[in-house]
């Protein structure tokens, strides 16, 4: 291959650094008003009584909606295919709000400084109700969040909302009591994993306008511009051909932006007032008023035999998805069918649990989107029951992991809200990926720790993980290719490039089929007039179904140019060649830029598009390994992460610096999940980490060195053999991690994030256990 | 913020009246501390054209203009041998460049955050802070200075004195307010240590260091015991960073630690 | 009221209120590069360089800087070509929306240090959040930038 699994630089960081207009915001009509959004000081209430008279009056504003003013039509703001598996549970603006920063009133000016006063303006009186706080005590709750009519379930996903329940699931291959009972070793455990924000640097940025053909034009800094169009046409009955929504370049998504966020009254704004209209969000409302990770609380039964055999995997899910149920079942779902296939040969398995309501901000899809919270039991579990089997981790995994060629039943059961998709493993290289990991993180020299100078120890620790490659019989992708005189082409694809540089790989793939190069192909994206359909970036979809769609997109332009060539060379079709260059018959010949010119100008004149598009019918998984290098203090509990070593397969990368960055950035996002992240709430359910000095990322300090190597691997059925690589770089970290630090001090940590005061206060508490048992 | 009027003041005397006469006035360093508390002002006062941005260094000491930068002070070369470099370090820890080129070291005392990482490093040294319009006083008695206060802090001066210091930020990630500031420095015969964001503000260890200092010998006996009365006189306590407890056994292992470095490496 | 400060290399005149901050200010009058990723002094998104020297540009009134010189990748688009260069080689650059502050960074790390290591150019860029790239790619083409223009 002379284009793809090459790295070539992406074909707009250039542009993009040296400071061109590119994001929604900056692509603002320069006369647009300011919305800013009122948003509830109470983390549960009823709204009694509204008065917004004073804010209507001042001058420069244009307009002011309460609840009383806007359709009162159930919807669900989560992008995702149509029918959605997320309630339809939210109103543009209801009565009651369900959590501190929760929509209470709209208002549009002609500055941000006076629609900021305008909102000191409005007068809410509240009736304050009693909050659900604590997700475990959310079940049955005599406190219902979700008390009103007109929410519904799409097709059934277990949801209650009477009893706070959005969502509910159940699975069983076997009988997973029986063989627990049969089982030499059995472990139990639970897990807690915290919320997560996206910290995105971009903040959601809409900005809407009426254009001239009076249709309603939205620019959005969305990671589903096809989705938010549906969605705006459904719940303010506008026909979907009246509106167009346009993705410029997106500052970071990572879920975070799968869903409405201020779209809905950017257009409202500009529907009612015909003017230009734009909303902002401040870095605190990206904080308190979009999404974070669903929390969770994970339990697990692990049983084995005495020679190392898993035979039974019992996992119970509780999770919280906040204020409204938005990717409720689905992330849900996919924290066991993206984990439990990974150890495919047990006797029984069995999955269930229910995602409940709270008034906590409300929980969406984010990277790794369930897998990094199963991830993390299953992979913590798993080394504690090697500690009791006395097996050594890697043995066992190598033991009892999902090998090439093999099944799992699960791939079956589970699909995403609905019925899963079987499948073999066509392509699977995780035993490559272990035993070259052990390599490169000098897993032997160090295994369990090696003690350091002035009370420090290195030790290693590690997991294996597995994704998807998009969603089968689901997402759909398509791709329009347009050839150009001189010999170039527009690749046009609704495919959403959120930063994680799918332009630049889609035109690789068209570039590589058609036999030219890169700067040949022009990409344009996600505008839902010129670009054909795309699910959008989400489900690790992109490479793989977009992918696909590119291919079949070329494969068609390809045959389309023969066509004409042997017309314009008076031969028969199958005796043309072409090199991407020049299509050649024997001594006749003609190249490609002439060709196009002729088509464009000369003779046989025609447009030539070809349009493909593609629905995966299965989802193969990459596969990685993590491993991680600490240095730790033991005195004081602190530790820093030296290394991290990931060997992935995603199949053929298409651009290994593109993909290695994708690993990367996912290695650093699940570090800082494991390591330093905590969405924290006051008692009050007010946010506490609403502000980078309160919410940490990882910075360039805190990551030594990451070692990132792929398998040579092929996905048959992948374009020119590639799978994924979008989310499986985050999974592995937090496991990879609890496991370094049992490593290295004896204390299991069951809870995220791993903090030194918890492995300072675990250590103590070992120390006190050891002198009681000396006393004996 | 919120400001009406903003003013570049021609002279001190002129600053300092615009000040004391409307509460609602106020006087900007760099302003980067500023507005992260977000205040409504009437007249921001601005001292930028009175020269407070310079650092001279005499023989006896360094005076530092109460505007000068947190960056200019950082890579300023006096300041940067003071100690073998722990002012500079507990500098280097603050935010990022950006934020360092704006925020002021007058700006960043008089503010006397709790948070701050370099105030606990200059705690160790002989501090004085020079006012407008006639008021000078220790660091640690501005520290400790209740009620209203409408002096301009106009200088810092440093006494030079010759040994280590040490410093420590515990923090999970660079950017973020400390769980606990440490800092040591002993010259000649002479130990100070200081703890901050504890989470309460820096403070010396009085007791902690009279004992250290009247000791004839620096043992591994010595040194833990300083450590325990550092636990015992030095209130530590709670917040969503870190626990008392926890707190207490940095505090201990990082004097200890601070000690030992200062003494013999 | 009126503030007269070079942008770029242009002197320029601009009328503001007291508490405009400097982003504000250049985002209203196009400078589009300069961009909000917290409007807070934590992400390090807005950095210009003012008199060379990096600031955060949210933390700046702009009324404060008469007389001093802005510079926005608008005004080194050279020197910033050269450092894309890099980045594109390293795959580093992917949504590209802390580059622009990243880039002037880096310049003013070229200016100020003749020998940076690693721990120099990682305390110098360490104010500027990246959230996409996991931070080792763009150090690889930082060091390669330095390098190449020594």
């Amino acid at each position: 291959m002379r284009i793809v699994k090459h790295k070539t630089p992406s074909i707009d960081g250039k542009g993009i650094m040296m400071g061109r207009p590119a994001y929604s915001d900056d692509l603002a009509d320069p006369n647009a008003l300011t919305i800013k959004i009122l948003r509830s000081p109470h983390a549960f209430a009823k709204i009694k009584s509204i008065d917004v008279s004073k804010a209507r009056e001042l001058d420069g504003v244009e307009i002011v909606l309460t609840y009383h003013d806007v359709p009162k039509k159930s919807f669900t703001r989560a992008g995702q295919g149509y029918p959605e598996p997320s309630p339809h549970d939210k109103f543009v603006l209801d009565e009651y709000v369900r959590y501190i920063g929760d929509e209470v009133a709209c208002v549009a000016a002609i500055n941000e400084k006076i629609a900021i006063q305008a909102l000191k303006l409005i007068k809410v009186e509240y009736e304050v109700l009693e909050p659900v706080l604590d997700f475990e005590k959310a079940f049955e709750n005599p406190s219902v969040i979700h008390p009103e009519e007109g929410i519904r379930e799409m097709f059934p996903i277990g949801f209650l909302p009477k009893k706070n329940v959005a969502a509910s699931y159940e699975m069983n291959v076997g009988e997973v009591d029986k063989v627990l009972k049969s089982c030499d070793v059995v472990i139990e455990e639970s897990f807690y994993t915290q919320a997560q924000s996206h910290a995105m640097m971009e903040p959601h940025s809409v900005n809407a306008r009426i254009d001239f053909q009076n249709r309603l034009v939205i620019y959005s800094s969305t990671q589903t511009p096809f989705h938010v169009r549906r969605i705006l046409s459904q719940t303010l009955d506008v026909p979907l051909s009246r509106i167009r929504v346009i993705k410029p370049r997106v500052g970071g998504g990572f879920g975070g932006k799968q869903a409405l966020h201020g779209e809905m009254f950017a257009a409202l704004v500009t529907l009612r007032t015909g003017k230009p209209s734009k909303i902002n969000y401040t870095r605190k409302e990206v904080f308190e008023s979009a999404y974070t990770r669903h929390p969770m609380r994970i339990d697990i039964k692990l049983g084995a035999d005495k020679d190392g055999t898993l035979k039974a995997i019992d996992c119970y899910i509780l999770s919280d998805t906040g204020a409204y149920g938005e990717h409720a079942l689905t992330v849900f779902m996919v924290a066991g069918s993206k984990v439990l296939p990974l150890y495919n040969k047990v006797e029984a398995v069995r999955f269930n649990g229910q995602v409940v309501y709270t008034n906590h901000v409300s929980a969406g899809a984010f990277r790794g989107y369930g897998a990094i919270q199963g991830n993390f039991a299953v992979e913590s579990a798993v080394d504690i029951l090697c500690t009791k089997l006395g097996m050594d981790p890697i043995l066992f995994r190598q033991k009892n992991m999902i090998l090439e060629g093999e099944t799992s039943p699960i791939f079956a059961i589970m699909g995403e809200g609905t019925e899963g998709t079987a499948m073999n493993m066509e392509s699977c290289k995780l035993d490559f990926c272990v035993k070259r990991g052990l390599e490169l993180s000098h897993w032997k020299d160090i295994y369990p720790r090696k003690k350091l100078k002035d009370n420090k120890v290195k030790a290693v620790g590690m997991a294996i993980a597995m994704q998807g490659s998009g969603i089968p019989y689901i997402d759909m992708g398509a791709a329009t290719i347009k050839l150009n005189d001189d010999g170039f082409y527009n690749l046009m694809v609704g495919a959403t490039d959120i930063g994680q540089g799918s332009d630049t790989i889609l035109a690789q793939i068209a570039a590589e089929e058609l036999m030219t190069t890169v700067d040949k192909v022009i990409v344009y994206s996600s505008d839902s007039d010129l670009t054909p359909f795309d699910t959008g970036a989400y489900a690790s979809s992109t490479t793989y179904v977009s992918g696909n769609a590119v291919l079949n997109a070329a494969k068609i332009m390809k045959d389309m140019l023969l066509e004409e060539a042997s017309k314009a060379l008076k031969v028969k079709l199958e005796h043309v060649k072409f090199d991407g260059y020049t299509f050649k018959s024997g001594e006749k010949e003609i190249t490609f830029s002439d060709l196009a010119n002729r088509l464009y100008y000369n003779e046989d004149q025609k447009q030539l598009t070809a349009t493909g598009s593609y629905v995966g019918t299965k989802s193969p998984p990459p596969f990685m390994a993590g491993f991680i290098e600490i240095e730790l203090d033991l005195e004081t509990g602190e530790y820093e992460i030296m290394d991290y070593v990931s060997v992935v397969d995603c199949g053929t990368p298409i651009n290994p610096k593109l993909a290695q960055g994708q690993v990367e950035g996912g290695i650093v996002q699940g570090i800082g999940m494991a390591a330093y992240e905590e969405v924290k709430y006051g008692n009050k359910g007010n946010l506490l980490s609403n502000s980078f000095l309160n919410y940490k990322i990882p910075t360039t300090k805190n990551i030594h060195k990451l070692t990132t190597e792929f398998a040579e691997s092929y996905e048959e059925s992948g374009p020119f053999g590639a799978k994924s690589v979008g989310e499986i770089g985050i999974d592995t970290p937090p496991a990879a991690l609890a496991n370094a630090v049992y490593n290295a001090t004896g204390v299991r940590i069951t809870s995220l994030p791993i903090t030194p005061q918890k492995i300072y206060e675990g250590m103590m508490a070992l120390k006190q256990k050891e002198h009681a048992n000396e006393n004996k | 913020m919120e400001i009406k009027n903003y003013h570049k003041a021609e002279s001190l005397d002129e600053a300092y009246q615009l000040l004391i006469s409307n509460p609602k006035n106020a006087i900007i360093g760099g302003g980067a501390w500023m507005k992260l508390s977000s205040p409504s002002i009437e007249t921001l006062i601005d001292l930028k054209d009175l020269k407070l941005d310079q650092i001279i260094e005499s023989k006896s000491s360094i005076e530092i203009g109460s505007m000068v930068t947190l960056q200019q002070l950082e890579t300023n070369e006096s300041i940067m041998k003071l100690g073998h470099g722990f002012i500079s370090q507990s500098l280097s820890v603050i935010l990022g460049v950006g934020f360092r080129n704006i925020a002021t070291i007058g700006g960043t005392i008089v503010g006397r955050y709790a948070f701050s990482d370099v105030i606990p490093a200059l705690l160790t040294l002989p501090v004085k802070l020079v006012f407008y319009p006639n008021k000078e006083m220790s660091l640690e008695d501005f520290l400790n200075l209740k009620g209203k206060f409408n002096d301009i802090l106009t200088h810092i001066i440093i006494e030079k004195k010759t040994g280590k210091g040490f410093f420590k930020k515990v923090a999970l990630t660079p950017l973020e307010f400390a769980i606990l500031n440490v800092a040591v420095f002993k010259s000649e015969n002479d130990f100070q240590i200081a703890i901050g964001s504890r989470p309460g503000g820096a403070v010396l260890a009085h007791e902690a260091m009279a004992f250290l200092n009247s000791q004839k010998e620096i043992s591994d006996e010595v040194i833990e015991k300083t450590s325990n009365i550092v636990l015992d006189t030095i209130k530590f306590g709670s917040n969503k960073s870190g626990s008392e407890d926890y707190r207490k056994a940095l505090a201990k292992s990082y004097v200890k630690r601070g000690i030992k470095e200062v003494t013999f490496k | 009221m009126k503030v007269e400060f070079l942008l770029n290399g242009r002197n320029r005149i601009f009328d503001v209120s007291p508490d405009e901050y400097l982003l504000e200010t250049l985002r209203n009058h196009y400078v589009t590069s300069v961009r909000n990723g917290c409007n807070e002094s934590t992400c390090g998104v807005c950095t210009v360089l003012l008199d060379g020297k990096p600031v955060l540009s949210c933390t700046v009134l702009t009324v404060r800087i008469e007389g001093q010189h802005v510079t926005t990748v608008e005004g080194i688009q050279n020197e910033v070509s050269h450092i894309s260069d890099f980045f594109g080689d390293e795959g580093a650059d992917q949504c590209g929306f802390c580059n622009s502050g990243l880039a002037l960074t880096i310049y003013a790390l070229k200016n100020e240090y003749k020998n940076p290591t690693e721990a120099d150019i990682k305390n110098y860029i360490v104010g500027n959040l990246c959230r996409c790239s996991g931070y080792q790619a763009q150090l690889k083409a930082i060091k390669r930038y330095l390098e190449d223009n020594k």
